[in-house]
This record gives structure tokens, C-alpha cells and sequence, in this order.
């Protein structure tokens, strides 16, 4: 009963708070069109005391974008460049995306606007996908006297990504990333006339991708491409293998028989740091200040995966199980999704980008 | 200007990460050189012996079994294991290989010679000769005359006579000897093994016939050339180890070794063993250093407490100079070969785990039975077992096996390693 009331009166409070909220929020808006009244009607001086108790307190993100819009146009007017740029941090604080335009804004508050910026130096993203692994074969290497046939096929996987992007300019950006990744392959190999070996591998990768991106920086889908090198290593691997082994006898029917091993660690027989470079691209798409994205993926592995000494031994699957490694490359083809945030930081300019502004202001002045 | 300048990084960066790229060319493919190789297809392959040719090549020879048939199987390999050629022999009845030698002399020089054993009937075996060219073209097939219900032939020794050659097969009977003069005992066993030693031409006539043991059981397991008419054979059995015959009652075998120039069944010259345990001689050969090896499985009354017993002499087997067990202080060991190198001589055994699965044991030791490498191939779970051994020109090792994969069926592995022992 007791913790029915408590319950019962932290609603109340809530719902109390967002109504006063509500009631604040729509005070301020009255406030907001009073302020824009007096701008408009030239009385400038009055404006930043009119607005200040609603800074403090009452203003959405919208609104307070507007306050300071109107604060930075009243500051200019009223010859107060160091309120002005504080006012226009506050615009870009509150919008960091925010950008004057000539059609709509003062020349005087574009000039402004050129030196600041609120474009992310840092974005932080994360994501999960899908993967396959593709092999690539160095030397086969055959355990049999008579030739024999192997076939590798696609298994798939999945991986989690996370990393973060300098962003050098607005196209621009140098990656960083980790990468926890589970691969799979499959080698089937046709030998002794009918018998059949297959090994089913799986890996776990951890991933150090660093790459190069460019990207598209308008409009709500923004593709973009990338490249890059990796150092990757390898948590683990293990394998089963199945034997198949066919008799033909005396041109009968051939008779089966299948053996399947226990699960087995062949991360001993691997090397464990590896290296591969990469390509992809894919499309950001626009979702408020943040964005989400799917990304596509191709990483050619560089190194041979396979301890090279350790194909034969006294105990090794050649032994027990007839199966060996070739040394191989693995390559890695991953989609991935996920969601990409902006770490924005609204700051004034070292040098400030004027140029155009002022070619704008030395035309319109002739 | 300032994308070009990424660009250039970028074209250096990837240049260098394809520099790193392991390649065909760039990554060494050590287990050309150094392998386990594995031989035959449909059934089951059980190795036994092989010969390394001049120009390294291997033939080996073994035992296939498809179904209720058992064939010999005959593969040839080059120096990377790759097959050259493989044949499996036409026989009306099961036949198992056991040997095969180059044939150096006579009608056949630059063949190969084949030794298998085949079951006619029931308690029966055969001894059979099969000629082989180095291209894998069966010439001709031989048959032993049948003189006993059960001859089996163990090793075949071609001869240098300067002439037309010629071939000596050690082996046995458990044929029972009635007529033997020496069969003195009061109650003779059933069945008593007797040694043989059959000289043959180069047509596999038989120039003589010896069959030797009397009421003691043995067995001749090679005989060897130790100049132009001057030979040894070694063998083991249960004759009193003075040198005495007829002999006294014994059950104990011992290996013997008795050189000969016409005559095998005489004395033999040399004895090494135990008097409470049986020493049955397995392998026997010569060095180009002055010392003989042979090798033999010791075990008690019941068979059981296998260990590996090597005995070395002095040039020509005439004097003992080292014996005692190699392998088995703990553990069981059964053994299978013994191969002069260039300094040493090569051992292979078996070991045998707890569930009675062997796995293939090889030790080198000197002329003292010093060891220097220890090497074991094989998993716990599955039976692999040693068949012979040699040490190439150029110091590396090859191992003939069998072994079994996946606990399913029996292949013949060829393995080949450094001097050191690793592949």
C-alpha cells in the first residue's frame, strides 16, 4: 500500500514537472515572438534582458537556436562583437549544424558565421553484421601420394564493430576501429578414388582496422568510401573434421563409412598476428544530429594464416585424421549496420573562412 | 594540391602493404621436402618394406585389404612423395607382402624383387616371387615348390655370385618335423616353428633347401652377404646358446647369428639375449662404419612385457659388443626395424598405450646403442604401427607406417624428416 502512494505520488510530480515545463516552453515562445517583435521594431537594447529568463530556464533546442539568433543579430546591430560571437557559439551549441545562408541572414551575421564552426572533430560509431570468409590458397598442400581435389566454400559469420573517426576535413576522415569478429570456412577434399574429407573451421578474430574515408556531406543519404590496412589476430580456432571413406568391392555397390572427429583447437598451428588491407564503402543516412549506417566491407588478407611448420607432427590432425592445412590467406566480406555519432564541437575558427563572404560583401558593395 | 598529397600517402601506404602480402614465392614450402604422405584408395594398406632407389625414389610395398581380399600393393613414390605409379597384384588366394629388394645380378638386374606369402588353404602359405621393373610392369611371378604344408618366407636376399645372382630366403615352417634326426624331445609340441633358409637361382629354382630347428622352435628372418661366398643369417630360437646340438630342453628364445658358405644348418657362431626372457629377432643389417645391428622384441613367457632389444657386433657378426633393452624400461614396445645410416643405425618400434594401440617409435642410436633422437608418430586413439626405415645420403629419414586415420581405416604413410628429426 505504502509503495502504491510512493508510486502513485512520483507520478504526479512527473506529469506536475511536464506540464510546468509545457507551461514554461509555450511562456517563452510568447516571450521569443515578443523578442522578434522588438527587433523587428527597432528596439534593440531591451531584447537580451527580455530573453534571459527564458535562456536560463524555459528554452527547447529550438527555441533557444532562435534566442540567440536573434541575440547575435541584436549584438551586431548594437556594435557588441564579443556578445555577438558568444551568442553565436550558443546558436551552434544548440544547433551544431546550423548555417547561415545569404538569402536568409544579414551579410554581417554570414561574415560572423565564417568564423565558427561546431563540425565534429571526433565521431564515435558502432555496429554488428554478417560475414563470409573467402579463402585464398597459397600452396595446396596434399597428404596423399595420388592427386587430390579440394574445394572451399563460403561459411557464414558475424562481427561487432566499434572505432571512431578523426574527421581531417568535412570529406575526410582517418578511422580507427576494433573489430570482434567470428569467421568460418569450409575445405572438402576428394581423394583415395571416393573418400571425402571435410574440415569445418571457425575463428575468432580480433580486429585493428585503420583506414582512409571519403564521404558525401550533404543531403540525408551521404555515401562514402574507404580503404585501409588491418592488423588482425587470431583468437582461436577450431574444426571438426568428417571422413567419408568409400569402398568400391569388387564393383559393387560402394559402401560408406563416416567418422567424425571431436571438436579440435588448431590455434597452435596459426599464426596468430595478421595483416590485411581493405576496401568498402557505404551510405550514411541522416538521422537527426547522428546517423546510421550500412556498410559493406572487403578485407584481403595478407599473410599466410598457417604456421608453416606446423602441417606435420607427431600430433597433428595429418596424423590422427589424414587432414592438413594448406597455407592459405583469408579474406573476409562483411556487412555491417549501425549507428554513428558526432561528437560536435562549436569553437571559433584559428583562421577564420571569410574570403568568400567578403568577395560577396566587395561585389554587392560595386 | 592538398588530395594529392593524400593520395601519394595513400599509393605508399597500400605499396608497402602489398610488399607484406605472403606469396607463392615468399612463403617457403618446407613441406615439399618434409611430409607425411599417405598411399592407396579403396580398402585398407598395411605397409611393410620399402627400397629407395638411386635416384631416391621410394617403392614400397604392402598389403591391401578390400573386402574379404587381401593383395599386395605396390606404390612407387618420388623424393617429394608424390605417386608415380601403383599397381595391386593379381593372386586366387589372399596374399600378403613381405619384402622387397633391388636385384643386382643375373636375369633381373635393375628389377625388384617381391616377397609375399600367400594363404592357399587353411594353414597353408605359399611363398611367392614377383619381378618388378622400376616403371611398375610386373615381369614375372614365382612360386615356391611346396615341400611343406606351411613354408612363409620372411626376407629375400638377392646374391652376388659374379655371375647370374641369385636370392636367399630366410623364413619358416610350422610344418610338423617328423622326420627330423634332431626332434629329440620326449613330448615335442603340436606344432614346432623351424627355420628355413632357401637357396634359390635366378629362375627362383631351388639350389637348397634347409630346414633347421629340429624340436625347437625359431625362426630365420634374414640372411645377408658378407662377401663373395661367405654369408650370415640371423634368426632366434630356443637351442641352447652354447652352441651345442642336439640340444637340452629350453623355451627361451635368442637371437642368433651364423655365418656360412654352402651349409646354413650347422652351429650357430654367435648368440645374444637372456636366458628368462625370449628375444625374437625382428630386423637384422649391416653398416659401412664396421658394426652390425639387429633388433629383436623381448617379452616374457606370455608374450606380455614387450620391450625392444638391440644387440650390436663387431664387423661380420662375429663378436657382441653392445645388448641390452632399448626401449621398454616403462611401457610396452614391440620392434620393427633397425636400418644402418651413415654413423648410426636407425630403430623403429612400436609403442603400445594402455589400450593397446601402437604408435611408431623411432630411435637413433651409435654403435654402442647410445641414443641421440627420440622421435614418436602417432594419436592415442588409433593404431599406427612402424614397417621400415632408412637414412638417405644427405642425413634425412624416411619412415614407412601405417597408419590409421580416423579410426576407420589403414593407409600406408610415408614420413620424411631432417637429420634432427623435424620436418
Amino acid at each position: 500500500m505504502r509503495y502504491k502512494i510512493i508510486v502513485g505520488l512520483i507520478l504526479l510530480l512527473a506529469g506536475y514537472a511536464s506540464v510546468l515545463a509545457q507551461n514554461n516552453r509555450m511562456d517563452c515562445e510568447q516571450t521569443l515572438s515578443l523578442a522578434t517583435e522588438e527587433f523587428n521594431a527597432g528596439r534593440f537594447y531591451g531584447i537580451p534582458a527580455l530573453l534571459k529568463p527564458c535562456i536560463d530556464r524555459g528554452f527547447g533546442r529550438e527555441q533557444r537556436q532562435r534566442a540567440y539568433l536573434l541575440l547575435t543579430q541584436t549584438y551586431l546591430i548594437l556594435d557588441d562583437p564579443i556578445s555577438a560571437e558568444t551568442s553565436y557559439i550558443e546558436i551552434l551549441r544548440a544547433n551544431p549544424e546550423f548555417e547561415t545562408d545569404t538569402a536568409l541572414h544579414a551579410i554581417d551575421l554570414v561574415y560572423l558565421s565564417k568564423k565558427f564552426t561546431a563540425d565534429p572533430i571526433f565521431s564515435v560509431f558502432g555496429g554488428i553484421g554478417l560475414n563470409t570468409s573467402p579463402v585464398r590458397v597459397i600452396h595446396t598442400i596434399n597428404p596423399w601420394g595420388s592427386p587430390i581435389s579440394n574445394n572451399y566454400t563460403l561459411r557464414p559469420g558475424f562481427q561487432f564493430r566499434g572505432g571512431i573517426d578523426w574527421n581531417i576535413t568535412r570529406e575526410l576522415a582517418l578511422s580507427g576501429e576494433f573489430n570482434l569478429l567470428n569467421s568460418s570456412y569450409r575445405k572438402s577434399q576428394t581423394r583415395a578414388n571416393h573418400d571425402r574429407v571435410t574440415y569445418i573451421g571457425n575463428q575468432w578474430w580480433m580486429v585493428m582496422p585503420v583506414s582512409i574515408r571519403f564521404s558525401d556531406t550533404k543531403g540525408k543519404y551521404r555515401p562514402y568510401g574507404y580503404g585501409g590496412f588491418a592488423v588482425q589476430w587470431l583468437v582461436s580456432e577450431t574444426g571438426r573434421v568428417t571422413n567419408i571413406k568409400t569402398d568400391e568391392i569388387d564393383g559393387g555397390t560402394p559402401q560408406s563409412n563416416t567418422r567424425e572427429s571431436p571438436t579440435l583447437r588448431l590455434t597452435s598451428f596459426r599464426n596468430k598476428i595478421n595483416q590485411s588491407f581493405f576496401v568498402g564503402g557505404g551510405v550514411r543516412i541522416k538521422t537527426g544530429l547522428d546517423y546510421v549506417f550500412a556498410d559493406l566491407r572487403y578485407s584481403f588478407g595478407l599473410t599466410n594464416v598457417v604456421v608453416p611448420t606446423s602441417t606435420y607432427g607427431g600430433q597433428t590432425p595429418a596424423i590422427e585424421f589424414g587432414h592438413v592445412d594448406d597455407y592459405f590467406r583469408i579474406d573476409n566480406l562483411a556487412l555491417s549496420v549501425g549507428y554513428v555519432h558526432p561528437i560536435y564541437n562549436p569553437r571559433k575558427l584559428k583562421r577564420a573562412r571569410t574570403k568568400s563572404v567578403l568577395k560577396l560583401i566587395n561585389r554587392s558593395a560595386k | 594540391m592538398k588530395l594529392m598529397k593524400y593520395y601519394t600517402v595513400g599509393l605508399i601506404l597500400l605499396s608497402l602493404v602489398l610488399i607484406t602480402c605472403d606469396t607463392k614465392n615468399n612463403v617457403e614450402p618446407t613441406f615439399k621436402d618434409y611430409f607425411i604422405k599417405y598411399y592407396g584408395e579403396d580398402g585398407n594398406h598395411e605397409a611393410k618394406d620399402f627400397v629407395v632407389t638411386n635416384n631416391q625414389e621410394i617403392i614400397i610395398v604392402g598389403t591391401v585389404t578390400l573386402g574379404l581380399n587381401k593383395r599386395v600393393y605396390v606404390v612407387k613414390a618420388d623424393q617429394e612423395g608424390t605417386e608415380l605409379w601403383s599397381v595391386t597384384l593379381d593372386s586366387d588366394s589372399n596374399e600378403l607382402a613381405e619384402d622387397i629388394e633391388p636385384i643386382l645380378e643375373g636375369a633381373h638386374a635393375g628389377n625388384y624383387v617381391i616377397l609375399s606369402n600367400a594363404q592357399t588353404a587353411e594353414d597353408v602359405l605359399e611363398t611367392r616371387f614377383t619381378i618388378i621393373t622400376a616403371t611398375g610392369v610386373v615381369e614375372s611371378r614365382h612360386t615356391l615348390p611346396s615341400r611343406l604344408a606351411s613354408q612363409e618366407g620372411l626376407s629375400i636376399t638377392p646374391i652376388q655370385t659374379g655371375g647370374s645372382g641369385g636370392f636367399y630366403l630366410a623364413g619358416r615352417t610350422t610344418d610338423w618335423d617328423a622326420a627330423s634326426a634332431s626332434n629329440s624331445l620326449p613330448t615335442p609340441p603340436d606344432i614346432i616353428e623351424d627355420l628355413l633358409v632357401i637357396k634359390l637361382d635366378q629362375d627362383f629354382d631351388t639350389i637348397s633347401f634347409d630346414r633347421i630347428g629340429g624340436s625347437h622352435t625359431g625362426s630365420a628372418i634374414k640372411v645377408i652377404q658378407l662377401n663373395n661366398n661367405r654369408f650370415m643369417y640371423a634368426g632366434h630360437w630356443d637351442g641352447k646358446t652354447d652352441g651345442r646340438l642336439p640340444d637340452e630342453p629350453k623355451i627361451e628364445s635368442n637371437i642368433f647369428f651364423r655365418t656360412f658358405e654352402n651349409d646354413p644348418s650347422g652351429v650357430p657362431s654367435l648368440y645374444s639375449g637372456t636366458l628368462s626372457l625370449h628375444e625374437r629377432l625382428v630386423s637384422v643389417c649391416r653398416s659401412s662404419f664396421g658394426i652390425e645391428a639387429a633388433i629383436a622384441t623381448q617379452s616374457d613367457d606370455n608374450g606380455i612385457n614387450r620391450k625392444v632389444f638391440a644387440v650390436t657386433t663387431s664387423s661380420n657378426f662375429s663378436t657382441v659388443l653392445s645388448e641390452r633393452v632399448l626401449l621398454g624400461q616403462s611401457g610396452e614396445y614391440e620392434a620393427v626395424s633397425v636400418s644402418a645410416g651413415a654413423n648410426r643405425f636407425l630403430v623403429l618400434a612400436n609403442e603400445i598405450n594402455a589400450q593397446g594401440n601402437r604408435d611408431i617409435y623411432l630411435k637413433r642410436v651409435d654403435g654402442f646403442l647410445e641414443a641421440d633422437l627420440d622421435l614418436k608418430f602417432g594419436s592415442v586413439n588409433n593404431d599406427d604401427r612402424g614397417a621400415a626405415i632408412a637414412e638417405l645420403p644427405n642425413g634425412d629419414i624416411l619412415i614407412l607406417g601405417t597408419m590409421e586415420l580416423a579410426g576407420q581405416q589403414d593407409k600406408i604413410a610415408l614420413i620424411k624428416v631432417r637429420p634432427n628429426g623435424a620436418f
